[in-house]
C-alpha cells in the first residue's frame, strides 16, 4: 500500500482595527472694533457769515469704520447698538448715519439703519448679524457718518463738550 | 493499488497570525476665539494637532512579516467645509530589520480606507508607538459654532 502524504500550508489573516473620537469645538466669537482707531474727532458748527441767518455750514465725518467678527451657535444671531456717555448738548442732536456693509469679509454681515439720533440709551444699529467677518480696516464694514443738527437755536452756546460713543455687540 | 492521500492542513506558524492594531487616544481640538487675530478677520482656516497626538501599535504578527496599516474616516457630525488629515510624525519602535514606510505627508482621509503606512515587521512581533499628527482645514467663523465628530479608524494587515 502506498500513502501520499500531502501538506497544504495554508495563510490567514485576521484584520485588526482600532478607532480614536476627534472632536473639534468652535467656539462662539464676538469681536468688534473701529477702524482705523479710536482716536476723538471734531465736529462744529460754524457761525453764518450774514446776519439773520442760521447755521448752515457744520463739518461731518465718516472716517470711522466697524469691523466684526461673529461666530454664532446654530439659531442665533447678533447685533451692535450704540450709544454715546457724557452730558447731552443742549439745542444739538448727533446723528449717526450707518451704510450698509462693504468690502470684503463673507457670512451673514447683518443690515443696518440709515441712521439714529445718538443719545445716553442704546439704540441698535446693525441686527442680523450670523456667523460672517468683514475684512479688517477701513472701507471694509459698516462706515459711519457723524453730523450734528440744530435742533433748538435759542438752546446754542458758544460751548465745546466732549461724549464717547459707546458700541456693543450682543447676542440676540 | 490504491494510494491512500493523507491531506494535512497545517497551520504555519508563519501562515497564520492575528494581527490587532491599538490607537491610544483621539484629539480634542478646542480652538480658541483668540486664534483669529483682529476683528473683521477669519481664522486662518488650518488647526493642528500636538504631532503626538495618537500613537499607533500594530501588534501580532510573526517575524518578518509585511504589515500594512490603513487609514479612513466616519463622519459622525461633522461639516463637509472641514478636511481632516493625518501623517506620521516618526517612526515609533520595531524589531532588529524592521522598516517603516510612507505617510509622513499629510494624507485627507476619505471615507474609504486608504494605505497609510507600511513596512516590514523584522525580527518581532510588532511595529509600536508610531506618532500620528492630525490637521484640520476650512475653518471658519461663517460654521456655527458647536463641537464637531468624527472617527479616525485605523485597520492593520500583513
Amino acid at each position: 500500500m502506498r500513502y501520499l502524504v500531502v501538506f497544504l500550508f495554508f495563510s490567514s489573516t485576521i484584520y485588526g482595527q482600532s478607532t480614536v473620537m476627534i472632536n473639534l469645538t468652535l467656539p462662539s466669537v464676538a469681536k468688534m472694533d473701529v477702524e482705523p482707531n479710536k482716536n476723538g474727532f471734531n465736529l462744529a458748527l460754524t457761525a453764518p457769515s450774514e446776519a439773520g441767518n442760521g447755521i448752515t455750514n457744520q463739518t461731518t465725518n465718516s472716517s470711522k469704520w466697524i469691523n466684526f467678527t461673529s461666530a454664532v451657535t446654530p439659531g442665533y444671531t447678533r447685533a451692535i447698538s450704540a450709544n454715546y456717555s457724557g452730558t447731552a448738548l443742549s439745542g444739538l442732536d448727533i446723528i449717526m448715519e450707518i451704510a450698509s456693509h462693504s468690502g470684503g469679509g463673507a457670512g451673514a454681515r447683518g443690515n443696518s439703519v440709515s441712521s439714529i439720533i445718538l443719545s445716553n440709551s442704546s439704540q441698535t444699529i446693525i441686527s442680523g448679524i450670523g456667523g460672517a467677518y468683514t475684512g479688517n480696516g477701513i472701507n471694509n464694514g459698516y462706515n459711519l457718518t457723524y453730523s450734528l443738527d440744530v435742533t433748538d437755536f435759542s438752546l446754542l452756546r458758544n460751548a465745546s463738550k466732549s461724549l464717547t460713543v459707546v458700541f456693543t455687540m450682543s447676542d440676540n | 493499488m490504491r494510494l491512500h492521500i493523507f491531506i494535512l492542513i497545517l497551520c504555519s506558524f508563519y501562515g497564520t497570525s492575528a494581527q490587532s492594531i491599538s490607537a491610544n487616544s483621539g484629539w480634542n481640538a478646542n480652538v480658541s476665539s483668540s486664534e483669529i487675530s483682529d476683528a473683521g478677520l477669519d481664522y486662518n482656516g488650518t488647526y493642528q494637532s500636538s504631532q503626538t497626538e495618537t500613537y499607533v501599535t500594530a501588534s501580532g504578527f510573526n517575524i518578518f512579516r509585511n504589515y500594512y496599516v490603513y487609514v479612513e474616516k466616519s463622519e459622525l457630525d461633522w461639516n463637509s467645509n472641514l478636511i481632516l488629515s493625518a501623517r506620521r510624525t516618526g517612526n515609533g519602535s520595531g524589531g532588529w530589520f524592521g522598516s517603516i514606510s510612507g505617510g509622513t505627508n499629510y494624507i485627507p482621509l476619505s471615507n474609504s480606507s486608504q494605505l497609510f503606512y507600511y513596512g516590514g515587521i523584522g525580527f518581532s512581533n510588532s511595529r509600536s508607538n508610531v506618532p500620528i499628527q492630525y490637521q484640520i482645514e476650512g475653518l471658519s467663523v461663517l460654521l456655527p459654532a458647536k463641537t464637531y465628530t468624527i472617527s479616525v479608524i485605523y485597520t492593520v494587515s500583513d
